[in-house]
C-alpha cells in the first residue's frame, strides 16, 4: 500500500512538473514614440538581464531610424546624427554628408525603385504631401468620419500635382574615404521614407533577435506590419494572423480571412485607414509615382516574406500597379524574393499568390 | 485499540493528502492550460449591466468608449475617462469615503494584452491586489466594476 501510494505521488508530481515546461519567461516592450505608431515586442528569454539588453537594442534601433527618417522635424540639437530627411529636404542640390545607416537605407530604397520599375520611389514626397493634406483637411479631426472631397479641392489638387515635374534619378549617393554623401539633384523634390523606414528598422530588430537565438517572439509595428518567430503557446509554433477587411460595413466583419504563419514577416498596404472619397472612389496616402495619383486597383495588398524592409516598400509599389502589371512583375520576381501576396481587389474579390502559407478566406 | 486507531488515523491522513494532491494538481493544470489563450479584448462593466462601458481591443490597439457611465449630477466629471497617454481607463465606483464615491483606475497594456487595477478604494483592496491579469476577471467590490476578457483565435490583424 505504502509503495503504491509513493508511486502514485511520484506520478502526480511528474505530471504537474511536466506542465512547467516553459523555463523562459515572457518579456514585453512597447514603444509609443517612434515611427508615428505603436510598436510592441513580445519575446521569451531566460533572464531579466538578457531581456534588458534586448529592450535597449530594440529601442535604440527604432529611435535611430525614427530620428533619421522623419520628414516632419529637424534633428534635435544634441542629436548624434549628421542629417535627417527633414534637413536633407531643405538642402536640395547640395552635397550633404550623411550617416552610414541613413546612406544604407536610402541605397536600399533606390535598389527597390529599380526592382519595382519605379513604382516605389522615395523622391515623390511633394506629391504624397498634397494628397495626405487633402485627406487630413477634408476629414478633419473627427474620428471614423470619411468625407467627400469637394470638387474645387479635388480639381485644385489635380492642378497642383500636374504642375510638379517628377524627375527621374534625382538621388545621387556617393562615398569618399568612408564618408557618405547624398545630393538631391532637383530644385523641388522632397524625400519621403514613410513607406520603408518602419519595415527596414523592424527587419534589423528581426535579424537581431534571430542572431540572439530568440525563438519565441513577435514584433508588431503598427497595425500594418508584423514579424514573428514562433508562438510558444501553440503546437507547431504558428501565429494566427487575421487580415483586416478594408470594406467592413459592421463590427462583425472586421476581417476577411486568416493566415497561419511562423518565422516570417507580414506587411499590408491599404487604403482603409487614411482616405477621403471623390465620386465614390477612395483617395488615400499611397500615391503612384507613375500617375501622381492614388490608384484604385486594390483595397489592400498583403505581402509575406523574410525581409520587412522589402515587404514594406514592395507592398507600396504593388498597390499602384494595375493587375496585369502586378501579375507580370510577380512572375519575374516572386521566387527570387521569396514573397507571397494576397490582394483584396477593388471589386472586393481576392487574388492570392501563395506558395507555402495557408490562407483561409472567411465565407460571406 | 490504540494501534487500530493509529492505523485508521494514518489512513485518514493518507486520504486527505491524496485528495489535496489531486485537487492541487487539477488547480495547477487548470491555471496553466485552461486560460492559456491570449485575450483579444478586455471589457469593463459597471453594476449589473452586461453591456461593457469600455472595450479594450488588444488586436487593433484601440480603446472603445461604448457609452457614458451614468453618474449622479453632483459628480461633475464625465466617465469613463480614457487616458491614452497613460493607458488608463477611469470609472466611478460605488464605494464611498466621506459620502463621496471613489474612482477606479484600470491600466491596460496592448502588448502584453493585460489589465491591472492600479487605483481603487475599498475595505480590502482585493481587486487591486489581484495584480496584472491577462485572462482572469478582475472584480472590484463594493465598487461594482468588473473587467472580463474575451478570447479569439487571432494573435494579430494586419
Amino acid at each position: 500500500m505504502k509503495k503504491a501510494f509513493s508511486i502514485f505521488i511520484v506520478l502526480v508530481s511528474i505530471i504537474i512538473l511536466s506542465a512547467c515546461k516553459k523555463t523562459d519567461s515572457l518579456y514585453e516592450f512597447s514603444f509609443y514614440d517612434y515611427m508615428d505608431t505603436y510598436i510592441s515586442v513580445n519575446l521569451y528569454t531566460d533572464s531579466q538581464t538578457k531581456a534588458d539588453e534586448y529592450h535597449t537594442y530594440i529601442e535604440d534601433i527604432y529611435s535611430e531610424y525614427h530620428e533619421l527618417s522623419t520628414n516632419y522635424e529637424p534633428l534635435k540639437t544634441d542629436s548624434p546624427y549628421l542629417e535627417n530627411i527633414y534637413s536633407i529636404n531643405q538642402k536640395n542640390n547640395q552635397l550633404i554628408e550623411i550617416d552610414y545607416d541613413l546612406y544604407l537605407l536610402i541605397q536600399k530604397s533606390e535598389e527597390i525603385k529599380i526592382l519595382t520599375d519605379g513604382y516605389f520611389d522615395i523622391s515623390v514626397g511633394e506629391v504624397v504631401n498634397i494628397w495626405k493634406n487633402i485627406i487630413l483637411d477634408v476629414n478633419g479631426d473627427e474620428e471614423n468620419t470619411i468625407k467627400e472631397i469637394p470638387e474645387a479641392i479635388f480639381q485644385n489638387a489635380l492642378t497642383q500635382v500636374s504642375e510638379i515635374e517628377l524627375e527621374s534619378n534625382v538621388i545621387e549617393l556617393s562615398e569618399t574615404d568612408s564618408h557618405y554623401y547624398i545630393q538631391v539633384k532637383s530644385t523641388h523634390a522632397q524625400l519621403d521614407l514613410g513607406a520603408i523606414s518602419k519595415g527596414y528598422a523592424t527587419q534589423i530588430v528581426y535579424e537581431y533577435l534571430l542572431e540572439q537565438e530568440v525563438k519565441y517572439f513577435s514584433i508588431s509595428a503598427g497595425s500594418s506590419s508584423i514579424a514573428v518567430g514562433q508562438n510558444i503557446n501553440r503546437d507547431g509554433g504558428v501565429f494566427h494572423v487575421s487580415l483586416a477587411n478594408p470594406v467592413q460595413s459592421e463590427s462583425t466583419n472586421q476581417t476577411y480571412g486568416m493566415i497561419y504563419v511562423k518565422d516570417i514577416g507580414v506587411t499590408t498596404s491599404g487604403n482603409y485607414e487614411q482616405f477621403a472619397l471623390y465620386q465614390g472612389l477612395r483617395y488615400h496616402h499611397i500615391v503612384s509615382p507613375k500617375t501622381k495619383l492614388p490608384m484604385q486597383y486594390y483595397h489592400t495588398v498583403t505581402i509575406l516574406g523574410q525581409d520587412l524592409g522589402v515587404l514594406d516598400a514592395v507592398s507600396t509599389a504593388l498597390f499602384s500597379m494595375p493587375a496585369q502589371v502586378l501579375d507580370d512583375w510577380l512572375t519575374l520576381h516572386q521566387e527570387e524574393l521569396g514573397i507571397e501576396v494576397i490582394q483584396f481587389n477593388y471589386d472586393t474579390t481576392i487574388t492570392t499568390y501563395l506558395t507555402d502559407t495557408v490562407f483561409e478566406e472567411y465565407s460571406g | 485499540m490504540s494501534s487500530k486507531m493509529s492505523v485508521k488515523n494514518k489512513r485518514d491522513l493518507l486520504l486527505v493528502t491524496l485528495l489535496f494532491t489531486i485537487l492541487g494538481g487539477v488547480f495547477i493544470l487548470f491555471r496553466l492550460f485552461a486560460f492559456q489563450g491570449e485575450a483579444s479584448t478586455a471589457n469593463i462593466y459597471y453594476g449589473t449591466s452586461n453591456n461593457p462601458i469600455v472595450t479594450i481591443d488588444f488586436i487593433n490597439y484601440r480603446v472603445l468608449n461604448n457609452y457614458d457611465q451614468q453618474v449622479p449630477s453632483e459628480y461633475t466629471d464625465n466617465y469613463p475617462i480614457i487616458d491614452e497617454a497613460n493607458r488608463t481607463v477611469t470609472l466611478l465606483g460605488d464605494y464611498e469615503l466621506n459620502g463621496e464615491r471613489q474612482i477606479v483606475v484600470i491600466e491596460y497594456n496592448f502588448g502584453a494584452k493585460s489589465v491591472q487595477i492600479i487605483q481603487e478604494q475599498s475595505p480590502n483592496h482585493i481587486c487591486s491586489r489581484e495584480g496584472i491579469s491577462t485572462n482572469f476577471p478582475l472584480i472590484c467590490l463594493p465598487n461594482r466594476i468588473r473587467v472580463e476578457f474575451d478570447t479569439t483565435d487571432v494573435d494579430f490583424t494586419v
